[in-house]
């Protein structure tokens, strides 16, 4: 019986899951293409998307690996030690009064239109004993005595006074393309080695031997599949190094053309106008969306908002020539004419206009977001609105706050056009915001304008600098991204 | 004391080299055979049949281009020669009948029984005929790209050609140089290559690698204009050495003069690969670039407005760039002489187009786009703020657009 009503009710079952899978099989059966070419649609935009970011990341760390694996070429320097002169006057400089063995005061008496031949931390000679400028002015020189391993010696008036400085090397003749002997400027050649690579032009040769004395070298010509050419008497020579990653994250200069790959004079340029920004959007957005949130009537809103949304549509370009035009005038009204026409400050605060908008728009959601409940709490223990905001409000929205702050850096950061036209061009390596400095998505802009030629290590650093600008606005993107999330669970 | 013999003695012995020149008979035609600078030469001269000429009746006086004088013609262009005898016997021609501008004497003159034999460091061209265009017969597509130096020119130039009735596309796109030698030599796809420098050893390769013998053509002169503030009354002229120094080591104006104000010069120069930048560290700083890199409150741009701008914002800036952008802004700016030359003309740096024969023979259009340029281009190459070329210049330009397309 059991057994008869199992088979029962398993032919039952079998019925009902036949019948089922017959009006999922009809229910499928029903072709929807349109449907199904949608959704074909949207998983191809989605992948050509990723493929797409893939593919920049691919050429941006491919070309930077490039840029880190190829040798750049630096001018070879060299000691010289010369007489010091006056450039501006055409006179050689000497010692105004005796100076003895003790005295660290060196009395020059110079021109007061004269231009100092002296630095601070320069290597100066008198009379076979060497000394350390420690301050430099026109009446004398404040010296540490007797350096480098020299004596201290009692000098008399009108002694010559001689400057150790860096030189370039350079050719000190003309070199045919089947020379094999090259002239070099006096005392150069101290500063080569057997077995080093010379780059001169676009040419590489091998030194074989080097003639301290005659200040000549016997060389290889046309090394690594270089050609042997015609080079006249003046050219600088440089010497191969390595690309180091530390050197371009640490290096305080940069000058691709002279091997000087240090990213910090545009990484600083990016710091400070994106602090420039930063420091008007972020009081104005805030106070902004502080007011529409809290303050401000429907109405009024509804009037400001938009308006506000539509300074978000302005192209960065307008804003530019904004700052190039307007703004640069208007701080050299107030701050003065040493205010130059491309400086970091009147970008930075431009890019600040620019920015107000994104961070009033995402502080306001965020303060709108605050439950109605946790206000009106505050209002029933007698708080005051002022209150309530700065002790209720706020502090339940600054993760929201936080997020715009950092999508306002990453903008400030990644903006292109305003720097381009506005804040100088050029390497610069300064903390005055009065004096022009080129950011790092400015060098780009100027540099892959230009005529560079490819392939060559100053093209390749464009790519190592993006991907570092790609680094930097990620890096501000997921901690957004996470504050964000953050404030979304706690709301 | 030296007698008379003596002297006699020492006047035969120092005469001797020259009574051995003297005593064997030379014409030119077999000094030149003899001398190993003038291969390439006494090809050419064998192969036009000219030998006689140069044996014949002087006096003459031949100007001798060395071999290192015909690295400038590529080989096509001397295969061109070869086989068109009646454009090698002009171009010999002119060596004979010519005077010498445009070259440098190499050596001390020769002389042969029937003249002189002067050795020079470059061709001396005629004025080839070029081939006369109709632009309304061209047909097929142009693709030029490149410098924007060379922009205006060129544009100017592919407006008249449109006008005058070429029905096909041209484009003429301002990219920079480099930017127009990728798309010429790596990726082959333009046609003409615009460039305000000269073409590097990385590029030649990526053309050759491509298959197109890529050769120059000079189409004008740029000269380099350096400007001040129009509030500057005190810079009046700049010798050499001071403008070296104005645009490296000084911080002041008067570390350049002593007369002058201490006022901090700021500085506003071309960028790093462009020709100008190029001619002006040639000329100045004898090559050597890093003075003027590494002098304080330089901007570099390779948008001349933006050096235009900075020069004109500020009484105690200093720049160069092209003579063009100076003329269109001679109501903000003052140029300064150097060394008492006012810059017009003074100073001058290429204007180049680049092309292949290759390509040409491929797209005649191209050929025949290139005729169309040589004809016209002194005419436009003004209004588009730069100086004709040099005579010489542009008789290499016609002679190679000649032998690209077998005109």
């Amino acid at each position: 019986m059991a057994q008869y009503q199992a088979v029962q009710r398993s032919g039952a079952e079998k019925a009902a899951t036949l019948e089922r899978a017959l009006r999922q099989r009809s229910l499928r059966r029903r072709a929807r293409p349109v449907e199904s070419i949608v959704r074909f649609l949207l998983l191809l935009c989605g992948l050509v998307s990723i493929l797409s970011t893939v593919g920049i990341l691919v050429t941006l760390g491919e070309n930077s690996l490039l840029f880190f694996s190829q040798r750049s070429w630096q001018q070879v320097k060299y000691d010289t030690v010369e007489r010091a002169v006056v450039v501006n006057l055409g006179q050689e400089v000497s010692l105004a009064a005796a100076l003895d063995a003790q005295n660290s005061y060196l009395s020059l008496e110079l021109d007061e239109r004269a231009t100092l031949p002296f630095s601070e931390g320069q290597l100066i000679e008198l009379g076979g004993e060497r000394m350390r400028v420690m301050a430099a002015s026109r009446d004398g020189l404040e010296v540490e005595r007797g350096v480098n391993a020299s004596q201290a010696l009692a000098h008399p008036v009108d002694t010559p006074v001689f400057v150790h400085n860096e030189r370039t090397v350079l050719l000190g003749a003309d070199l045919r393309a089947d020379d094999t002997v090259i002239h070099l400027s006096e005392g150069a050649a101290a500063a080569f080695q057997i077995d080093d690579l010379i780059q001169a032009d676009e040419e590489v040769m091998r030194v074989l031997q080097v003639e301290p004395v005659s200040d000549m070298l016997a060389v290889r010509r046309g090394e690594e599949g270089s050609n042997p050419a015609r080079h006249s008497a003046g050219l600088p020579l440089f010497s191969p190094s390595a690309v180091t990653l530390g050197e371009f994250l640490t290096g305080t200069r940069w000058n691709p053309q002279l091997g000087h790959l240090g990213i910090w004079p545009l990484l600083n340029a990016t710091l400070m106008t994106t602090f420039f920004a930063l420091l008007t959007a972020l009081p104005v957005g805030l106070g902004v969306a502080i007011y529409l949130s809290e303050y401000a009537s429907a109405r009024v809103r509804s009037l400001v908002k938009p308006v506000l949304e539509l300074l978000v549509g302005v192209p960065t370009v307008v804003f530019g020539y904004f700052a190039l035009t307007w703004m640069t005038p208007l701080l050299q009204q107030i701050i003065g004419p040493q205010v130059k026409q491309f400086n970091t400050l009147s970008a930075g605060l431009v890019m600040g206009i620019m920015i107000v908008p994104t961070i009033a728009s995402i502080s306001e959601d965020a303060l709108g977001a605050v439950p109605r409940a946790l206000r009106e709490a505050s209002y029933a223990l007698g708080a005051t609105r002022q209150e309530t905001i700065r002790r209720a409000v706020l502090p339940a929205a600054v993760s929201g706050i936080m997020a715009a702050f950092l999508l306002g850096i990453s903008r400030a950061v990644g903006e292109t056009m305003i720097v381009a036209l506005a804040a100088g061009a050029g390497p610069n390596f300064t903390f005055n915001p009065l004096e022009g400095a080129e950011t790092m998505t400015g060098h780009i802009v100027r540099i892959s304008g230009g005529d560079i030629s490819y392939n060559t290590i100053d093209y390749n650093s464009l790519f190592a600098i993006g991907l570092l600008l790609f680094l930097l606005t990620l890096a501000f993107n997921v901690v957004s991204g996470a504050i964000t999330r953050r404030y979304r669970e706690a709301t | 004391m030296m007698n008379f013999r003596t002297i006699l003695y020492l006047v035969a012995v120092l005469a001797l080299p020259f009574a051995i020149v003297q005593a064997d008979s030379h014409t030119l035609a077999e000094l030149v055979a003899e001398n190993e600078q003038l291969t390439t030469l006494q090809m050419l001269v064998d192969s036009a049949g000219m030998g006689d000429a140069l044996a014949g009746e002087g006096p003459l006086t031949l100007y001798a281009p060395v071999d290192e004088a015909f690295a400038a013609l590529p080989d096509f262009a001397v295969d061109w020669l070869l086989n068109n005898p009646d454009r090698l016997a002009a171009v010999i021609n002119q060596h004979l009948t010519g005077d010498m501008t445009g070259a440098n004497a190499v050596a001390d003159p020769l002389d042969a029984d029937n003249g002189t034999l002067q050795l020079i460091d470059a061709l001396l061209l005629p004025e080839l005929e070029l081939t006369e265009v109709i632009p309304a017969f061209v047909e097929g597509d142009i693709i030029a790209a490149g410098s924007s130096t060379v922009f205006p020119l060129s544009d100017a130039i592919a407006t008249r050609f449109r006008d005058e009735g070429y029905a096909g596309n041209i484009t003429v796109d301002s990219i920079g140089s480099g930017a127009g030698f990728e798309r010429f030599c790596a990726e082959g796809v333009t046609d003409i290559s615009n460039a305000s420098r000269g073409i590097k050893d990385a590029e030649l390769e990526n053309c050759h690698s491509i298959g197109r013998s890529v050769f120059p053509i000079r189409v004008g002169t740029d000269a380099l204009a350096v400007v001040i503030n129009s509030a500057n009354d005190f810079a009046d002229n700049l010798t050499l050495e001071e403008l070296a120094r104005l645009f490296s080591t000084a911080n002041t104006w008067q570390d350049v003069n002593a007369d002058w104000p201490a006022e901090p010069v700021e500085r506003f120069i071309p960028g790093t690969d462009s020709g100008t930048f190029d001619y002006f560290v040639e000329e100045v700083f004898d090559k050597d670039q890093a003075p003027m890199l590494d002098a304080a409150r330089t901007s570099l741009s390779e948008d001349d407005n933006v050096l235009v701008n900075g020069v004109s914002g500020n009484p105690y800036a200093v720049g160069f760039f092209g003579y063009a952008y100076f003329e269109a802004n001679r109501d903000i700016l003052k140029a300064v002489p150097i060394e008492d030359v006012a810059p017009a003309g003074s100073s001058v740096d290429d204007v180049f187009m680049y092309a292949a024969p290759e390509t040409i023979s491929e797209k005649p259009q191209v050929g025949e786009f290139l005729n169309y340029y040589l004809a016209v281009v002194n005419e436009e190459v003004e209004a588009a703020g730069y100086f004709p070329a040099d005579a010489a210049g542009l008789n290499v330009a016609r002679l190679l657009v000649a032998a690209a397309t077998g005109g």
